[in-house]
């Protein structure tokens, strides 16, 4: 095995790590971030809005999506979807996603329809419509979504079970589309009271990447967006998720031929200096074909269809996931001993060199790669604003990554890959009850 | 370099260089150059694919192209994946119908280092007896793992009923799998992996001459072969519906759709994308999104568009609603379809549609792996240069009445094939106002 590339890696003088921000605030106190690149012909414009799930409480969970939704049914100037036709119509792409932490809005389109993009966005922000007719439709379009990607999917019903699991006290425990009988029981008022309380400046900050003269663009959205008076603070999340003192285990049997099983281990905020070296232990265990999982369990042992594992890191903790998906006639609970003894024994074997290089490697490529499209320029400069209150600091992190050692690796999979800390959920064929 | 044929297309937007087209040693290809990145692709096309798969023998293209990764005569298949990950490279490889794409991405300090492990897994796989075993029983599994998603039962599902009958509607089975030697894969290969038979487009930031030197350095010793034929699709769409039976689904999953008759010319494919664009391609756009999401709330996504073949195509709409709304979202589906059929649309939308494809082609030509893979299906579907600017040579000279024509030629209610995927007990009734319904029991794996 060749043994340059790690140096080259991080020696190498990336220009897509050459990112600049211009953190600029208009006069209402918003705060807009300018990320220019003059050598793409696109323009990102993201609004986002620090509510998610982890803002709501039982009872009005999935709330924030819901709101998601009915932002593109109209405002003050605008017919329902009528944002999202003209912005197709001259070129663009526009959606939303909420997540835990956030809710994120955006067009990707020419640098030329600046000025559209900005009218269109502050008309929702300051006077979207919550009819209650539009909201009555809407509501069902949300209950056929969590149909789809929960109800009616085995990966997502996983999913769900496992972020339940995981978390018993901290908000994450709810999926953020919301628990169905929320879903069917919030009124429109309800969800204008919530548009009310969070969507103002205090809440809210713009990204715009991309194909941008930041000169150009200031007058724009303070012409735009400056009368949006400010509001109160999305009320501060105090509830902290207690240790873990020993497995969660769950089994849910469902219309399957391919029994599989998601686990997780939970881990600490992003913020903390832990996250780079289990990034870096999420890598050599999980993520591609030569990472532990996948050799041990698909190709020495081929016991499994598909094996592996991720981080998935937010504001307040997050988790390592791992997942394995048995072959035919192979039996998921031997496989998952394997699966665990993989991961929990990171922290006693011996870790080689080129597991650690390949680790790191992968994380200095995957960024290079995301960083070609404006899009996800906005979104790393939105998640580390959000989350740090610095706008680069996901390339300060990077040069963290470089320090990580074998014995980074080994303390944080002894600190949080643990048997005590394992939440599985094994998702079994019906039948198999009895 | 005697050889080199160089075709120069300039673009439309200063950020990448022009494309060069190539011909070295016999193979032909492109290099969109681009200096403002850290990255190169090389993305290839072999035509061959499922529908060249051996009769009996379905899943030959789907297996090699899962072991083109899985070693090769020099490497094994734990030292390939820890030489390409090592470096933060990726390699990848999947099957369509009509062909075998093999993809690889590199920071450009590891390209050619890359591009050496793609060529070696394109030239030889090394087809171990092992790998072979542990492939098949993943692919089987695979298979099974299929009927466990309703939205992928309902488009294979659908898939191989439309074209039931043709090299495109064979399905891979356990059987068929379990079938297939070490011998078909290499016979197979043989067959498809030459000279003839590949395109290569390489974009990111290299010098064209050193991309073609790796392409003649790497990949002249393919055997310089044939091109493979490509393949008929004749078969007529006829009314039918088929429920395929899920018990305890809580929604329904639904599949429209028939056997298109092909476009003529890139004019005449702008036209019916625009017209598609406005009856169900178009998100929010889209007449079936305005009635059928927007108006109704019966779905949170529905959406129309033609699946191509070199020989011809199909057009299909895919959505899901709750059990009980399944004849609703069935029947003004179709009420769209028709009436579109018959008056066609009106110059503001297709302004707005024409906005849409006008305005947004930098935007789906952002990156290079973009540009290789328009370069790509230009090749493959022999659509010519022109189209790697579709939209700004063709979507400026279409008029309404081409896209009318476009709608009673391409789009109609019948016939028309239904599927759905749901309980049978309360959605059959609903359906079967549009014609005989067959209930299909899923199969047991």
């Amino acid at each position: 095995m060749k043994k340059f590339a790690f140096l080259l890696l991080f020696l190498i003088p990336l220009m897509a790590f050459k990112v600049k921000v211009e953190k600029r605030t208009l006069s209402n106190g918003l705060e807009v971030l300018l990320v220019p690149n003059p050598n793409t012909p696109v323009m990102s414009f993201q609004v986002w809005v620090k509510t998610g799930s982890r803002n709501e409480r039982p009872g009005i969970t999935g709330i924030s999506h819901m709101l998601e939704h009915m932002m593109f049914k109209g405002s003050k100037h605008y017919g329902p979807e009528e944002h999202a036709r003209i912005i197709k119509e001259n070129g663009g792409e526009v959606n939303a996603f909420t997540a835990e932490d956030h809710t994120t809005f955006f067009d990707n389109i020419s640098p030329s329809k600046i000025e559209l993009v900005a009218k269109l966005e502050s008309d929702r922000f300051m006077y979207a419509k919550i009819d209650p007719r539009a909201f009555a439709s809407e509501r069902k379009v949300v209950y056929e979504e969590r149909l789809m990607s929960i109800d009616n999917s085995p990966f997502g019903k996983a999913f769900e079970l496992l972020q339940a699991l995981t978390f018993v006290a901290h908000s994450y425990h709810w999926p953020v589309i919301g628990w169905p009988s929320d879903i069917l029981s919030y009124t429109a008022e309800k969800v204008r009271r919530y548009y009310e309380e969070r969507y103002n400046p205090s809440n809210v900050f713009i990204v715009v990447s991309g194909g941008i003269e930041p000169g150009r663009i200031m007058p724009v959205l303070e012409k735009y967006f400056s009368s949006w008076k400010k509001g109160p603070k999305v009320p501060p999340v105090v509830t902290k998720e207690p240790e873990q003192k020993g497995p969660r285990y769950a089994k849910v049997y469902m219309k399957v031929h391919v029994p599989f099983l998601f686990a997780a281990y939970r881990i600490p905020p992003y913020k903390s200096e832990d996250i780079p070296a289990l990034r870096v232990a999420a890598r050599i265990l999980g993520e591609g074909r030569s990472s532990r999982i996948y050799r041990k369990l698909v190709e020495e042992k081929a016991v499994a269809m598909q094996a592996g594992g991720g981080l998935n890191s937010m504001m307040d903790g997050g988790y390592f996931f791992a997942y394995l998906m048995v072959n035919l006639g192979q039996d998921l609970n031997k496989a998952g001993d394997q699966l665990f003894s993989e991961i929990e024994n990171l922290r006693n074997g011996k870790i080689e060199d080129w597991e650690i290089e390949k680790a790191k490697n992968q994380i200095i490529a995957s960024n290079v790669k995301q960083l070609e499209r404006a899009f996800y320029v906005g979104l790393r400069v939105g998640f580390s604003y959000l989350y740090t209150g610095n706008p680069t600091f996901f390339v300060k992190r990077l040069e963290a990554y470089r320090k990580i050692t074998k014995e980074d690796v080994k303390r944080v999979a002894a600190r949080y890959f643990t048997f005590k800390r394992r939440n599985v959920v094994y998702i079994l064929p019906e039948g198999g009850e009895k | 370099m005697k050889k080199l044929l160089v075709f120069v297309l300039f673009l439309g937007f200063a950020l990448a260089g022009p494309i060069q087209y190539f011909k070295v040693k016999g193979i032909r290809g492109a290099v969109v150059p681009r200096k403002d990145i850290d990255s190169v692709v090389v993305y290839i096309v072999v035509r061959g694919g499922n529908s060249y798969d051996p009769a009996g023998k379905e899943g030959v293209s789907d297996l090699l192209t899962n072991l083109l990764v899985k070693g090769t005569e020099k490497y094994t298949s734990e030292e390939f994946s820890k030489r390409i990950e090592t470096m933060g490279s990726e390699i990848y490889a999947y099957t369509d119908d009509e062909a075998v794409f093999i993809y690889g991405w590199s920071l450009k300090e590891n390209f050619r280092e890359t591009f050496s492990l793609v060529a070696d897994a394109l030239l030889h796989p090394a087809f171990r007896e092992r790998e072979i075993a542990k492939e098949k029983k993943r692919l089987i599994t695979s298979l099974a793992q299929k009927w466990d998603q309703p939205a992928y039962i309902a488009s294979e599902f659908f898939k191989a009923k439309l074209l039931e009958g043709t090299p495109f509607g064979r399905e891979e089975t356990p059987e068929t799998v379990k079938r297939i030697t070490r011998e078909d894969l290499i016979t197979y290969h043989r067959r498809f992996f030459n000279k003839k038979n590949i395109f290569v487009v390489i974009a990111g930031n290299i010098e064209p001459s050193a991309a073609k030197e790796m392409v003649k350095g790497y990949l002249s010793p393919l055997p310089r072969g044939k091109k493979a034929l490509p393949l008929p699709l004749k078969v007529k769409t006829r009314t039918k519906i088929y429920i395929v039976d899920r018990p305890q689904a809580p929604q329904t999953q639904i599949r429209m759709g028939y056997v298109s008759l092909p476009v003529r010319s890139l004019k005449e494919m702008a036209a019916r994308r625009l017209a598609n664009y406005i009856l169900g391609g178009g998100g929010f756009s889209s007449r079936m999104m305005k009635i059928i999401r927007s108006k109704e709330g019966l779905t949170y996504g529905i959406y129309s568009y033609f699946s191509g073949f070199v020989k011809g195509d199909y057009f299909e709409i895919t959505t899901f609603t709750k059990n009980e709304t399944v004849g609703k979202a069935v029947d003004l589906t179709l009420k769209l379809v028709r009436e579109f059929n018959q008056k066609g649309t009106s110059h503001e939308e297709l302004e707005k549609a024409r906005g849409y494809y006008l305005g947004g082609y930098p935007l789906r030509l952002e990156t290079p792996l973009d540009f290789a893979y328009r370069i790509l299906i230009a090749e493959l579907y022999g659509y010519g240069k022109k189209y790697i600017y579709w939209e700004k040579n063709f979507i400026p000279l279409v008029k309404l009445r081409d896209v009318n024509r476009a709608a009673r030629k391409y789009f109609h209610p019948e016939p028309m094939l239904i599927v759905c995927v749901g309980p049978a007990k309360k959605i059959k009734t609903q359906l079967e106002k549009f014609g005989p319904v067959k209930v299909v029991q899923p199969p047991r794996f």
